[in-house]
């Protein structure tokens, strides 16, 4: 009886991982090519001929060494997830932020700011006063805030576009693309949670709909702007590559 | 006889394919291959393993160690999830292809 595993090893390079890992390879490959030979012997190959139509299943065996390292290695590398929706989106996010830093430092208007302002003031329970129509109508009309939000549509398909570069379905750009209003939408739920469960903020309390008029300007508005952004990148390509 | 280029490009489709209606080893999924092709599609040991470690790395597929009867233990590789949602836009991707080489080489089916 052949010892199959100890043929593999023999030829068999280096892999990455440490030998136990390697091990496991050769293993597996050993079975493939035992049988392989019991099937061709099973057949009516004489052992001989079935030993050498195994063994030109691999012509190369440091080519393979390396395809099976370079297989091995995606693992360490990004995978889909990561190349389809949380770089892109990470990305995304930041240049939005990046964006949002540098007008908040250029014009360091209080009012444009306004329900950053509050929804600080009422996590700390000091107790803000409530947005007002006058609130509203500042953020629409606000120069800073206006730049921010013309601006999302461009770091929209900046993620759409690292999507779909890294393989990501139109889903994954979607998502990647909307990435900032998502984070922005955690941040003001965390905020929300530890106001009404954590701190039982009296002023959350008083004003129910606080949180939902934050939304409309920081997470809806954003989103829309977003998407606008994506859209181009979700029509898939209709030349195919082989 | 389909060329190595061609090959190459369906070797995940194939293999996400015939794993679709059950788990299998490395083995019989070729074996499973090259008769449900008729010959057409072959997979020697150098081009199947490292095309499937490459689609367990990105969570197509799952790798799983098995006794057999006679107390070999064998690698079975079964489809995820992942694999699953892989499979149906990959098939489209396929048959938009498929298609539109048939309009142009006016090749038919019959």
């Amino acid at each position: 009886m052949r010892d199959w595993q100890a043929l593999v090893a023999e030829r068999l390079g280096a892999l990455e991982g440490g030998e136990a890992r390697r091990e496991e390879v050769v293993r597996e490959l050993a079975g493939h090519l035992e049988d392989f030979y019991l099937e061709k012997c099973a057949r009516g190959f004489s052992q001989a001929a079935a030993m050498e139509l195994a063994l030109a299943q691999v012509s190369d065996w440091r080519g393979l060494t390396r395809k099976i390292r370079l297989a091995k290695r995606e693992e360490e590398g990004m995978n889909d997830r990561t190349k389809g929706y949380w770089l892109p989106g990470l990305v995304a996010f930041t240049a939005s932020m990046v964006w949002l830093m540098i007008l908040q430092l250029a014009i360091p208007m209080r009012y444009p700011w306004y329900a950053t302002d509050h929804m600080v003031a009422a996590h700390a329970g000091s107790g803000p006063r409530m947005v007002s129509n006058s609130g509203l109508q500042i953020y629409f009309l606000a120069a800073p805030y206006l730049c921010w939000l013309l601006a999302q549509p461009a770091f929209g398909a900046l993620g759409a576009y690292l999507s779909k570069r890294g393989g990501g379905e139109p889903r994954a750009r979607m998502v990647a693309g909307i990435f900032p209003s998502i984070m922005f939408l955690c941040a003001l739920s965390f905020v929300f949670v530890i106001a009404v469960f954590v701190e039982r903020n009296p002023f959350v309390f008083g004003h129910p709909l606080y949180f939902a008029v934050i939304l409309l300007p920081w997470v809806v508005l954003p989103a829309a702007a977003l998407a606008l952004g994506v859209l181009p990148f979700l029509r898939e390509a209709k030349a195919q590559g082989i | 006889m389909i060329g190595t280029g061609i090959k190459r490009g369906t070797a995940e489709l194939a293999i996400l394919s015939v794993l679709e209606d059950g788990p299998l080893h490395g083995y019989e999924l070729a074996q499973r291959i090259e008769k449900q092709t008729r010959g057409a599609l072959r997979f020697t040991l150098a081009a199947l393993y490292p095309t499937l470690y490459k689609m367990e790395q990105r969570g197509w597929v799952r790798g799983n160690w098995e006794t057999s009867r006679n107390g070999r233990r064998r690698r079975c590789y079964s489809l995820t999830s992942a694999g699953k949602t892989k499979l149906s836009p990959m098939r489209e991707e396929w048959a938009e292809l498929f298609r539109a080489l048939r309009q142009l080489t006016k090749v038919s089916d019959a």
